[in-house]
């Protein structure tokens, strides 16, 4: 059964057929809600919220696009504000360590390249780093990545490359890794 | 150094990046359906008149368990029960067209808390029903809480929900059947988020941070994990009064 008729019957309520749809999605959603989250908990809800979100609006679905490019519109606009929120929790929770930690003047651990790659894309502007995330990572297209989040094919390439040119700055003193 | 080659070793170093684990899908399925259901028990065209049948099974829920613990302290005598109408319900009166007197018809469970208990087993099984009918609720709150909150667009009444269980919550902890203490913790977690609901602050700006912090209780908790497994199936119907 291909996936219209599967769209079909779950506008019409079908369990089995919103399993089959979850099922043939549910890998990329998590897999994306879990490379921008970073955490299994959140990737879980952010994928769970996307699914729940998309059933409900089914019937806004009109099939101007694929049904996975919809679902992942959703899925990012999930993500992209849940992180919002947390990021403005964890600041708070930042703020309280920093004063816990007033006064401490032990020396910190270089972070190996693998650290210091990931807290690069972690500083990255949540659109840059969702380009960034969806391309070089995840293996999307502009095409895309261009939908679901709103934006000309263009644009993705223009961000990917200043994500890029900010990644290659924060790891500079690594150069070697890659000149070698 | 050219480009390319910082890309390519990007490309090759960044899968390492927040790498993702195998998909939990049965977890999450059985989490969205449950979601789902109960969702679509507090659907947005129940909005208006949700808060108002919510409050009046929770004071009917009330008024069963301060009956069981009244008996419980062998002070009560079972004929001298009254029909299950609500006398004075805090969140009744306040409702807007609801009575001083507003007569219900009370849902299976709450019947049943209604019942003079016949023996201690009776009575245990009063309270256990009374908390199951209880904890359904709470499950619906806290859902209609995240949902509204997400959308960042709260019903107001919500705190008169919250203050509504806070009360039964604090009558359930009160009880001399709450022994079993997985209950008694739940039941202690639920009274603090509880009391935060209820104590939202009307200010638009003060609230998001409010919401914020709920949230994250509830979910460092894993409040919803263990109100659905403390949750008989159909409990939730009640939440909604359908």
């Amino acid at each position: 059964m291909d996936e219209t008729d599967l769209l079909t019957r779950a506008r019409a309520g079908d369990p089995a057929a919103e399993r089959a749809l979850y099922d043939a999605h549910v890998d990329r959603v998590y897999r994306l809600a879990y490379r921008l989250a970073g955490s299994d908990d959140l990737a879980q809800d952010f994928t769970q919220e996307t699914f729940i979100r998309a059933f409900a609006r089914l019937g806004d679905f009109r099939g101007d696009s694929s049904f996975g490019t919809w679902l992942h519109t959703i899925a990012l606009s999930v993500s992209m504000n849940g992180l919002r929120k947390v990021k403005r929790f964890r600041t708070r929770e930042a703020d309280l360590d920093e004063a816990r930690d007033h006064g401490w003047t032990g020396r910190r651990a270089e972070p190996d390249l693998k650290q210091r790659l990931a807290a690069a894309i972690d500083a990255l502007a949540p659109g840059f780093r969702a380009v960034f995330v969806m391309h070089d990572v995840e293996g999307y297209t502009h095409e895309e990545i261009g939908t679901a989040l709103g934006i000309q094919p263009g644009t993705s390439k223009a961000q990917l490359s200043r994500a890029r040119a900010r990644l290659r700055e924060a790891l500079s003193d690594f150069a070697g890794e890659w000149t070698a | 150094m050219s480009d390319d080659k910082f890309d390519e070793f990007l490309q090759r170093a960044a899968r390492s990046y927040h790498e993702p684990p195998a998909t939990p899908r049965e977890d999450m399925w059985t989490r969205i359906e449950a979601e789902r259901r109960v969702r679509r028990l507090v659907a947005p065209t129940q909005r208006g008149r949700w808060w108002v049948t919510a409050s009046a099974l929770a004071a009917t829920l009330l008024l069963g368990i301060a009956l069981g613990t009244w008996m419980e302290s062998g002070k009560g005598a079972p004929s001298a029960l009254p029909a299950p109408t609500v006398a004075v319900a805090p969140s009744a009166t306040a409702a807007p067209g609801a009575s001083t007197r507003t007569p219900v018809r009370p849902a299976a469970p709450v019947v049943a808390a209604a019942r003079p208990p016949a023996s201690n087993a009776a009575g245990s099984l009063t309270f256990d029903a009374a908390a199951a009918d209880h904890l359904g609720r709470a499950e619906a709150l806290l859902t209609t809480f995240n949902t509204e909150s997400a959308n960042g667009n709260i019903d107001p009444q919500i705190g008169t929900w919250a203050g509504d269980l806070l009360t039964t919550t604090r009558l359930l902890l009160d009880s001399p059947r709450a022994r079993d203490p997985r209950t008694r913790k739940l039941l202690s977690d639920l009274e603090v988020v509880l009391a935060q609901i209820a104590q939202l602050k009307s200010q638009p700006d003060s609230r998001s941070d409010e919401f914020e912090i709920i949230e994250q209780a509830v979910r460092s908790q894993n409040m919803m994990t263990r109100l659905r497994d403390a949750t008989p199936p159909g409990s939730a119907a009640l939440a909604s009064g359908s």
